[in-house]
């Protein structure tokens, strides 16, 4: 059948006009058996394994860019978690280790490596407790490096004793970071139920079940949506949700395409399509917009969770049917610093945390790219960070917490980190007494239906 | 376009009237027809007819590109595009062309196999004509409009 004109103009508007890039191809490398007897030998091993296999990863992932006219936004690289792969070390030697993983980044031309992780959501040992002492050096010392923490599944219920120590590691990050704004807690997520193939930095990190090198692709494309929502302003939500279906499918079908191109050209084995909707601090690429085109006067507006929940569903039924295997986060994102209609809500009173707070139990993760005043305690991170492990234990999902303690800044000031990240708000959170409780320590255990055989 | 079996049947008589001056038995015309499918199909991979890609070769790209062309209208915008298409020895597939008020636009769909030239080089090649007769050019694979349109 020849091509309508239809047909090929609705896909360079697409590409054109509605930005849609692919936000992320990123190669999962597994860097078991990279450890050695000494240190010296764990880096050197650790540095060939990641260069010899991403060396390839941009010129690849260019050609395709080019021959297929879409952008592929990031390049980036997930390893083994950390804490796995390196048991055997202290935390000087893991902040070595941070360093080098922070060289082959930048050897290869990527901007992130992820996986200087940690998986301790029912208990950890020697090595992820060093692995997580590190992580406020290691993150001030190097510029690809990122750093993720999983603190409850539904299946191992909350590690209450973690959460309390990451709250403190948030807060040390920050200050370490203090020079650029907090910047470090920019490149540090904890999660609830940490998804093994994520290909989103900060999060990402490869899995222990996956393969040697896989590379997984997340797609992206919130103007797209949020143009097909305003074309549609009266359309029941039965008809709203079919577009939104319909677009997201179009979507997807542009990172299937993408991702099979750049691995068939690596010789890896392609992995999973993301099929989440992340915003950029780019005018127009925002999905807090969509609410606003949805109907609602502004982003945390009664009404938000709900819009949020029936975008999120809709996006992930129509990217099913066009990849061949959907993963990852899969949903729509909500970084605050990173989406312009978000940040203009929270200046102007209407969205707070608590609101996020909702809208984090329909989306795919959680608090993300949220700043606070520097002088927040330890112990109310920690508490913010239960809220949220809780949410993602009871309801099966993944949640996550990315947030950033700005030292020297208080509710109402603006910081700005620059491209991808954006500028965030100060937000004002509720200072009230949480020690007791946080401080009972232990676990909390999983809910009656992870219970499942 | 036409479909793509009569483009093959198409190709197919061309090739057996060039070799016998077009008088073929019908004997002949067998044997013949025989041999050019079975050379056309060494030649040319299945993926060469476009949306007719079996799944498996998804990891294949696609000989054949679109180009788009969109900008004020001004003689020689058709010219300036199909003259580099034809230096470049570039098989023109299909061309449609439409004004809406007085802006002009053109879809080419483009076979880039008979090409000695490797994408990249036509694609910036049209790329700077069209910057050339103040026109917007967009070079892309047929896939993506595959992928994007078509199950």
């Amino acid at each position: 059948m020849p091509w309508s004109s239809e047909e090929i103009l609705e896909t360079l508007r697409m590409t054109e006009v509605e930005h849609l890039d692919i936000r992320t191809t990123t190669m999962g490398i597994s860097l078991r058996g990279c450890a050695a007897d000494s240190l010296k030998d764990t880096l050197a091993n650790t540095y060939e394994r990641i260069v010899r296999n991403a060396e390839k990863l941009i010129p690849s992932a260019t050609r395709v860019e080019n021959e297929l006219g879409i952008r592929i936004a990031n390049k980036r690289i997930s390893i083994t978690p950390a804490a796995i792969a390196f048991e055997k070390f202290g935390t000087e030697e893991m902040i070595r280790i941070g360093e080098t993983l922070d060289a082959a980044a930048d050897a290869v031309g990527v901007d992130f490596i992820a996986g200087f992780s940690a998986l301790v959501q029912k208990s950890a040992t020697t090595g992820d407790r060093n692995l997580i002492e590190a992580i406020p050096h290691a993150l001030s010392r190097t510029k690809h490096l990122c750093s993720s923490v999983n603190l409850a599944s539904t299946k191992a219920g909350m590690n209450m004793n973690m959460i309390l120590r990451m709250g403190h590691i948030i807060k040390k990050t920050a200050e370490l970071t203090a020079d650029q704004h907090g910047l470090g807690c920019a490149k540090l997520v904890v999660f609830a139920n940490a998804v093994d193939d994520n290909p989103f930095v900060a999060g990402a990190f490869h899995g222990v079940s996956e393969g040697d090198v896989v590379l997984n692709v997340g797609i992206s494309g919130p103007g797209v949506v949020l143009d097909m929502v305003r074309q549609h302003p009266d359309v029941s939500f039965n008809e709203l949700y079919d577009i939104i279906k319909k677009t997201s499918f179009r979507i997807t079908r542009t990172g299937e395409l993408i991702g099979s191109r750049v691995a068939s050209l690596l010789g890896v084995d392609f992995g999973i399509v993301d099929l989440s909707l992340a915003p950029t601090p780019e005018p127009g690429d925002s999905v807090g917009d969509i609410f606003i085109a949805m109907g609602l006067a502004d982003v945390g507006a009664h009404g938000t969770t709900a819009a949020l929940a029936m975008l999120n569903d809709a996006v992930k039924k129509g990217g099913m049917m066009a990849a061949r295997n959907p993963g990852g986060l899969s949903g729509a994102f909500i970084p605050v610093s990173e989406d312009q209609a978000m940040i203009r809500a929270v200046k102007n009173g209407n969205l707070t945390l608590d609101k996020l707070e909702a809208m984090t139990s329909v989306c795919s993760v959680g608090l993300d790219m949220v700043a606070v005043p520097g002088d927040i305690s330890e112990e109310i991170l920690s508490a913010i960070i239960a809220d949220e492990c809780a949410i993602g234990m009871v309801n099966n999902k993944t949640t996550a917490v990315r947030i950033i303690p700005v030292p020297g800044k208080v509710v109402g000031d603006m910081v700005d980190y620059g491209g991808l990240l954006g500028s965030a708000p100060i937000m004002p959170y509720h200072n009230l007494s949480v020690s007791p409780f946080i401080r009972r320590g232990g676990r909390i255990p999983p809910p009656a239906h992870s219970l499942k055989n | 376009m036409a479909n793509p079996d009569e483009k093959l049947i198409r190709e197919i008589v061309s090739i057996i009237n060039e070799r016998q001056g077009g008088n073929v038995s019908r004997d002949e015309m067998v044997t013949i027809v025989a041999t050019v499918i079975d050379q056309l199909n060494g030649k040319k991979a299945p993926r060469d007819y476009g949306h007719f890609t079996p799944s498996d070769s998804d990891s294949q790209s696609s000989s054949r590109f679109i180009v788009s062309v969109f900008g004020a209208n001004r003689p020689g915008m058709v010219h300036g595009i199909t003259a580099i298409l034809a230096e470049m020895n570039c098989d023109i597939l299909d061309i449609s062309q439409k004004f809406v008020e007085n802006l002009f636009y053109m879809i080419l769909v483009v076979d880039g196999a008979p090409s000695p030239h490797d994408f990249l080089e036509i694609k910036n090649r049209l790329v700077q004509r069209g910057e050339e007769m103040t026109a917007k050019v967009y070079v892309q694979n047929e896939d993506v409009f595959r992928y994007v349109n078509r199950l």
